[in-house]
């Protein structure tokens, strides 16, 4: 789909490009139609269109329009939508914005709020008449600015806040969070007012942070970390193979490390065998060395990355083999980003995650 | 494979399990993408310990085992299962005969009992007594049986292939890949040791120093080099062709490097 290239200047543009965006993707015969004055009900609704059905069936459509929307503002657009739609009959809230991110059109929908925006990224859906149109548009701002900085979970003072607040299941302090994840408090307030801002941490009475969903904060993260995109890599092939290899690293150590990818998720939920190693190192060529591992670049079965910050190695786990694994918030993320069928994988450790909170949170 | 070394009983001194059955018995565990089962059975006898009598057609008939018409070439057998089995001499011990002669000249056995074949000499070198079980688990039959080692079977693979090179058809991806297999269930050292061992034995010094500079050419060369392209080939779509062929280069590499050292 064409997407208008310049931002949407004001309110009325915004609500033209939507209804614009549904008019285009709407079947042949259904009609949307500005309604009539004060269909809308209440007068704060800030556009009423009559939705109708080939049979004659039809809905007020209540349009809200906002700029920008964080994660933390669903809640209160959901109570608004619901509001408004209670006024009216049939009527069926929707939300019109600039751009909504992947994680604010997700909560979107899990609560069942319709967005439209205005590059794109469709999803209405109701039941009388029975209508549900979604499409795709962009996943990253278009709009974003260098005058408007956008907060990220990039660098290591936020990559240790969000494995301390993933690993460890309680309310915290600042004080308690900064100590734990050993940042600075400037650092820890902006990181923790991000959070907040994209819905993923509340202030609970008393200055108490909560997170209601690690998995959500792990998402979130692995929009601004990956294994190999926050550290130094290097390709090696390890030439007796896999298995050979993790008993090298099990008699060795003099190198600091910490296994990720397809080998340690097996350690809690196994998916596929694994073709390659990925490991994080404190020093790759030593390491190699230790391992008898040899440089390669086509036929390579091993990456090591040297990681940008420490926290592979932090909550780290040793098991049976007596192999060093990263925290399995650690290696689930490093799948979300990696290659091939890690995606997949990931899916498959989140779920395991999920279930078995108790045997890898600690409280 | 039971059925062939229970056909050869009285032989059981000369008869030596080489091929893929050997390779499986010596890298059972390495950890790679091709199954090892095959029933195929190939044997290399040693004329210097084989008995006359029974003569080894008699044995083999007696076993059920009639001439593979398929081939028609000596010492193809088949039983009445499909079971095949090769019964091979070492070209230096295998009698007089010239450069067209196919079957080994060891009277008083018939003469289309046994094929000749260059390579296999290293086989009769280095071989170690092992328990062979059958292939199907139901079967509870166990025999000791001398099976090649992985020097030997390193020697016999680099003849098999090096002499097909130029028929590229007759070329088996699968040979290459029992290579890599036993490159990568051995540690360098202990497979220098056993090359050692024969380039010092008169029996198998000549052909093991013959396959050792072939080696150089069609393996270590690179991963680009016909034995690990080959042994690339046989794992695509199963596991990483690229990882094989570069993996069988290097070890054969680390291989040549010990023995040049020592």
């Amino acid at each position: 789909m064409t997407m208008e290239a310049s931002m949407p200047r004001n309110g009325a543009e915004l609500l033209r490009r939507a209804v614009d965006a549904l008019l285009a993707r709407l079947p042949a015969s259904w009609s949307l139609r500005p309604a009539p004055n004060g269909a809308g009900g209440d007068r704060a609704v800030d556009a009423v269109f009559t939705l109708t059905a080939p049979d004659g069936q039809s809905a007020v459509l209540l349009f809200e329009a906002k700029s920008v929307v964080h994660g933390r503002d669903v809640p209160g657009i959901r109570q608004k939508l619901a509001t408004y739609s209670s006024q009216v009959d049939n009527g069926h809230g929707v939300l019109v914005a600039r751009y909504l991110s992947p994680q604010v059109r997700a909560g979107l929908a899990d609560v069942g709020v319709s967005f439209v925006d205005t590059t794109g990224n469709i999803r209405v859906k109701m039941s009388t008449p029975g209508f549900y149109l979604a499409d795709r548009g962009a996943d990253a701002d278009p709009w974003r600015g260098p005058g408007r900085p956008r907060g990220t979970l990039k660098g290591a003072p936020a990559a240790n806040i969000v494995r301390a607040v993933a690993d460890i299941s309680r309310d915290w302090t600042i004080r308690e969070l900064v100590q734990v994840a050993q940042v600075s408090a400037g650092t820890g307030y902006r990181v923790i007012d991000f959070l907040e801002l994209e819905g993923l941490a509340t202030r609970e009475e008393r200055g108490k942070i909560a997170v209601p969903s690690w998995e959500k904060v792990l998402r979130r993260w692995s929009e601004d970390y990956s294994f190999t995109g926050d550290g130094r890599v290097t390709r090696w092939i390890a030439p007796r193979g896999l298995d050979d290899l993790m008993k090298r690293v099990a008699r060795t150590e003099s190198v600091n490390y910490a296994i990720t990818g397809t080998i340690a998720a097996a350690e809690w939920a196994e998916y596929a065998p694994a073709r390659s190693a990925a490991i994080y190192t404190a020093n790759a060529e030593r390491a190699a060395a230790d391992w008898a591992l040899r440089p390669a670049d086509a036929g390579a079965n091993v990456l090591l990355v040297e990681p940008d910050t420490d926290v592979p190695f932090v909550r780290t786990i040793t098991n049976s083999a007596g192999l060093r694994l990263a925290a399995p918030s650690q290696v689930v993320v490093d799948l979300m980003t990696g290659p091939g069928r890690n995606p997949q994988e990931a899916e498959e450790l989140m779920e395991w995650m999920k279930t078995n909170e108790r045997s890898w949170r600690t409280g | 494979m039971l059925d062939a070394l229970e056909a050869l009983a009285d032989h059981r001194r000369a008869v030596v399990v080489i091929g893929a059955q050997a390779v499986y018995l010596r890298t059972g565990s390495a950890p790679v993408a091709l199954a090892e089962a095959t029933k195929d059975s190939d044997l290399a006898i040693d004329p210097r310990t084989l008995r006359d009598d029974p003569r080894v057609e008699a044995a083999m008939r007696a076993a059920g085992f009639l001439p593979d018409p398929r081939h028609g070439q000596p010492g193809s057998w088949v039983n009445a299962d499909g079971i095949p089995v090769d019964l091979m001499v070492p070209e230096t011990l295998a009698g007089v005969g010239g450069p067209t002669t196919r079957g080994a000249r060891l009277p008083p056995h018939d003469r289309r009992a046994m094929r000749r074949a260059r390579g296999l000499e290293a086989t009769l070198v280095d071989s170690t007594v092992e328990t062979v079980n059958a292939l199907n688990p139901a079967d509870p039959r166990v025999y000791e049986a001398r099976v090649a080692g992985p020097a030997a079977l390193l020697v016999a693979k680099t003849f098999k292939i090096a002499d097909r090179i130029d028929t590229p058809r007759r070329l088996v991806d699968k040979d290459a890949h029992d290579m890599y297999r036993i490159l990568i269930a051995k540690e360098t050292e202990p497979l220098a040791d056993g090359f050692r061992r024969l380039l010092a034995d008169g029996v198998s010094a000549a052909t093991t120093a013959h396959a050792l500079d072939e080696m150089e050419v069609l393996m270590a060369s690179g991963p680009q080099a016909t034995i690990p392209v080959m042994a690339g080939r046989a794992e695509a779509g199963l596991g990483d062709p690229e990882t094989v062929a570069l993996s069988t280069a290097l070890l054969t590499r680390d291989l040549l490097t010990a023995l040049k050292r020592s």
